[in-house]
């Protein structure tokens, strides 16, 4: 991976408040974020940008963050992109069912700094 | 002009539609668009406030102010929304009258006289739903003025007037009623013509003339019978069909005045109330048994206060005379109740609220008449329906008070009546008519032909699903013990140790699976015996309480709920969730597993199975490890963590086994232990080095065992 350029992190997420609290996060982390409403917006971001991790939520519109995960996951160009799931979800069948799809790792909202950077360090 | 009584009856179809100003619909659009922008802002403040139950954080100072925001447009957007609606109902009159210019026209021309037609006040502001209802009522009286009221110019010339004919139709507003009238300067009505007429279609005696005044005879143009007449020219033209103007009118909760002056002309006059809001009703309080009843006005006939000597019993009905009608009264309380009571207040003065609809007019004994006054009506939803209350109000400032439901209340009478009369054997079979009174009753008079099928095709129609009213208290006590035991699985959820939690729970679960059986529903009460079977074992330690265990309580409370409303809505309640019952039965019959999963190490007795392990030893140069597992119950769920080391470690070599495994996992069973069999050709030191590298660290692995096996 070269260092020169910042890695650049795409946060999936409707709701624009989470969003802006995890890009305030990644910023102090040196990341350039990218932003979508939903995984729809998130395929189209990444045809144009080079993704570097995507951070998602799961219950969205349009496309939910189970069919997101997925659709990376399946991808060969994208498979290797680290997902990690940030989700209000905490029942276990969500978590199972995005984990199984692919997810690297699986956040239990509301975001946590600490555990953020501790998932982070372990996704790559 | 043809006799339109009957098909002009038929003509008197409501009228539901509404023509609306386009601004008007614009600014309602405007509004709607505001209320999907505040539901957005809902939606957020919603999954913030979920977040903080989740999280079990306090809610942000950012989210009570944005509820704070979304409940005051709420309330501004409902207060608009209201004024605007009132708005659109209220149109000018011009409407209506405008649509009279040509029919008058042309039936002028028609019937061969001269008329000038004025309009006046057509600026007068009138609630739409009105504006409708009236133009039907408003073309007879225009037609029959043009046809009957005023004269040819031959006539009106003989007798010195303008050969052109006036009529006018006029509106204006007097305090919060709107006056319509129709004018015409024509020949007048001869109140004597009326009376013959009257006194040959038998409407009236001859010796009723006597003392009759000049109003009373006008009424009578307004009674049924009166527009039969044949010959209708011969007492000025007068009486087609005016009895339905009369009932159109009143259906407004309005009233039709007639003036006139021979020779002169006639002012028939429409006399409308003003709607102020949809849902502000007048009424009469009256208050029995310490309860309030408000009665709507419109119904109310009178409120008498009688001797009990003046009551009478036909039949073990009481009876009271009025006006020469014999009219069943009745103690609202028991009507209510539908059965008699004892210890009801007795006095020697006993105070009676006659009311009266289309289906009759009875007397409600009350204990004291209130005055009456103006309420917003907050009406039920489907759920509390009940028969003869038609929903509740605020009386005085601060008691609850139920608006009857006059015709509920006399349809009760009626079928209640019918029952207990049927099978008294002291009765004879029609006693209102043989012994009551030869005077008019009918009002009370229900031929046994007509009330009898129609009680028992309402018995047949109801019979089924009509569980709800032979149950209300155990419907209402589920209603109430589904909210608190959900309440009861959230704690429990938080604080799974708690054994006094799950003792409640247990019992209030145990409470309802007995009211859904004294409601005849054994089948629904199968599923929530087994679901008390489960709570059973967790009280003997046989089972944990995992997030499976408390999903299928939320569930079946939901499914619960769901069963309840639909008895509510008498309706047949929906089959009960497959999986739910698959789920309830595996946890029901489940074997111990939880205690595989307690700490003790002894609990974590690995037994492959000897297939796998030939299997394993098949494969050349693996080696077999088990690898004992420890992490920190860090902030993330142990689920995760769980299987994110699995997915880490399967990076060395194939899982053959784990505990928890995936199914575990997706059950909800999971801890922060794991033992893992796994088949590797790494040798021992490799994987130490492994895990020490890539788990420790990075997923929090506090102690791990590796042990090679043969």
């Amino acid at each position: 991976m070269s260092e020169k350029k910042p890695k650049k992190v795409l946060i999936v997420d409707d709701f624009p408040a989470m969003r802006n609290a995890v890009r305030e996060l990644m910023e102090k982390n040196g990341y350039e974020p990218l932003e979508a409403n939903n995984g729809l917006e998130a395929l189209a971001v990444m045809e144009k940008e080079t993704v570097d991790l995507i951070i998602t939520d799961l219950v969205m519109p349009e496309m939910d963050g189970f069919d997101f995960c997925e659709k990376i996951k399946s991808n060969k160009d994208y498979k290797n992109i680290p997902v990690i799931v940030l989700s209000t979800q905490k029942d276990v069948r969500f978590i199972m069912k995005a984990l199984k799809l692919g997810a690297d790792d699986y956040i239990v909202k509301p975001i946590e700094a600490s555990l953020l950077n501790k998932v982070i360090a372990r996704v790559f | 002009m043809p006799t339109p009584t009957s098909t002009e009856k038929t003509n008197q179809v409501e009228i539901d539609r509404m023509l609306v100003d386009i601004s008007n619909l614009d600014n309602l659009l405007n509004l709607t668009g505001e209320i999907i922008i505040n539901a957005t802002n809902l939606d957020i403040i919603r999954k913030n406030v979920q977040d903080s139950y989740v999280s079990n954080t306090r809610i942000s100072k950012d989210c009570l102010e944005m509820m704070k925001v979304a409940s005051l447009t709420s309330r501004r957007i409902s207060q608009d929304l209201h004024n605007l609606v009132m708005d659109v109902r209220l149109v000018k009159i011009k409407e209506a009258f405008q649509r009279f210019r040509r029919p008058v026209r042309a039936l002028t021309k028609s019937v061969g006289k001269e008329i000038q037609f004025i309009i006046e006040g057509e600026d007068t502001p009138i609630d739409k739903t009105i504006i409708e209802k009236i133009c039907n009522p408003l073309d007879h009286l225009i037609r029959n003025a043009i046809s009957h009221g005023l004269e040819d110019p031959l006539e009106r010339k003989k007798a010195g007037k303008p050969i052109q004919g006036t009529l006018t139709l006029k509106a204006y507003l007097k305090e919060k009623t709107s006056i319509i009238e129709v004018i015409d300067d024509g020949r007048g009505i001869d109140p004597q013509k009326i009376l013959n007429k009257a006194i040959e279609k038998g409407i009236i005696s001859r010796d009723e003339t006597e003392e009759i005044s000049v109003s009373e005879i006008y009424e009578l143009l307004f009674k049924p019978g009166f527009t039969t007449a044949t010959n209708i020219t011969d007492i000025s033209g007068r009486g087609v069909g005016l009895d339905v103007v009369k009932t159109a009118i009143e259906e407004m909760g309005g009233t039709v005045t007639l003036e006139s002056k021979q020779g002169e002309g006639t002012i028939f006059r429409l006399n409308i109330p003003q709607l102020t809001a949809v849902n502000i009703t007048d009424a009469l309080t009256v208050k029995v048994n310490g309860n309030y009843f408000a009665i709507p006005i419109d119904s109310v006939l009178a409120t008498l206060e009688v001797q009990q000597s003046e009551i009478s019993t036909i039949c073990k009905n009481e009876v009271i005379q009025y006006y020469g009608k014999v009219i069943n009264i009745f103690h609202l309380m028991e009507l209510l109740e539908g059965h008699k009571l004892d210890n009801l207040k007795t006095d020697d003065i006993t105070r009676i609220v006659i009311i009266s609809t289309k289906k009759g007019t009875i007397g409600l004994k009350v204990d004291e008449l209130l005055n009456p006054q103006k309420f917003v009506l907050f009406p039920w939803d489907e759920l509390f329906q009940a028969k003869g209350i038609s929903g509740s109000t605020i009386i005085g400032g601060n008691k609850l008070g139920l608006i009857l439901n006059p015709a509920d209340l006399i349809e009760f009478t009626i079928s209640e009546k019918e029952e207990p009369l049927s099978t008294d054997e002291t009765c004879p079979d029609q006693p209102q008519e043989t012994t009551c009174t030869q005077e008019k009753t009918a009002e009370t008079q229900i031929p046994a032909d007509m009330t009898s099928p129609k009680t028992q095709e309402d018995k047949t129609a109801s019979g089924e699903p009509d569980i709800l009213n032979k149950n209300k208290e155990f419907f209402f006590e589920i209603k109430n013990l589904l909210a608190e035991v959900n309440d009861y699985i959230f704690k429990l959820e938080k604080d799974p140790a708690n054994g006094e939690l799950l003792h409640c729970i247990f019992r209030y679960i145990h409470s309802i699976k007995g009211d859904i059986i004294m409601m005849g529903l054994e089948s629904y009460a199968g599923f929530v015996h087994d679901v008390e079977t489960i709570l059973d074992r967790i009280r003997d330690k046989e089972l944990n309480i995992t997030e499976k265990i408390i999903d299928i309580l939320l569930d079946t409370v939901e499914q619960l709920t769901g069963f309840i409303d639909s008895i509510g809505k008498n309706q047949t309640p929906d089959v009960i969730d497959s999986d739910l019952l698959n789920r309830i039965e595996e946890f029901k019959l489940a074997p111990e597993i939880e205690h595989q999963l307690q700490v003790n190490e002894s609990a974590f007795i690995f037994k492959p199975s000897e297939e796998f392990v030939l299997q394993c030893k098949k494969r050349n140069g693996f080696n077999i490890y088990q690898i004992y597992l420890t992490f920190q119950p860090a902030v993330q769920e142990n689920v995760v963590v769980s299987y994110l080391i699995l997915r880490k470690l399967s990076q060395t070599g194939d899982l053959i086994a784990t505990i928890p495994d995936i199914a575990d996992l997706e059950r909800g069973i999971s801890s922060n232990n794991l033992k893992i069999m796994l088949a590797s050709q790494n040798s021992q030191a490799d994987i130490n080095s492994f895990i020490k590298k890539s788990l420790v660290k990075h997923y929090d692995v506090k102690e791990f065992e590796i042990i090679q096996t043969d």
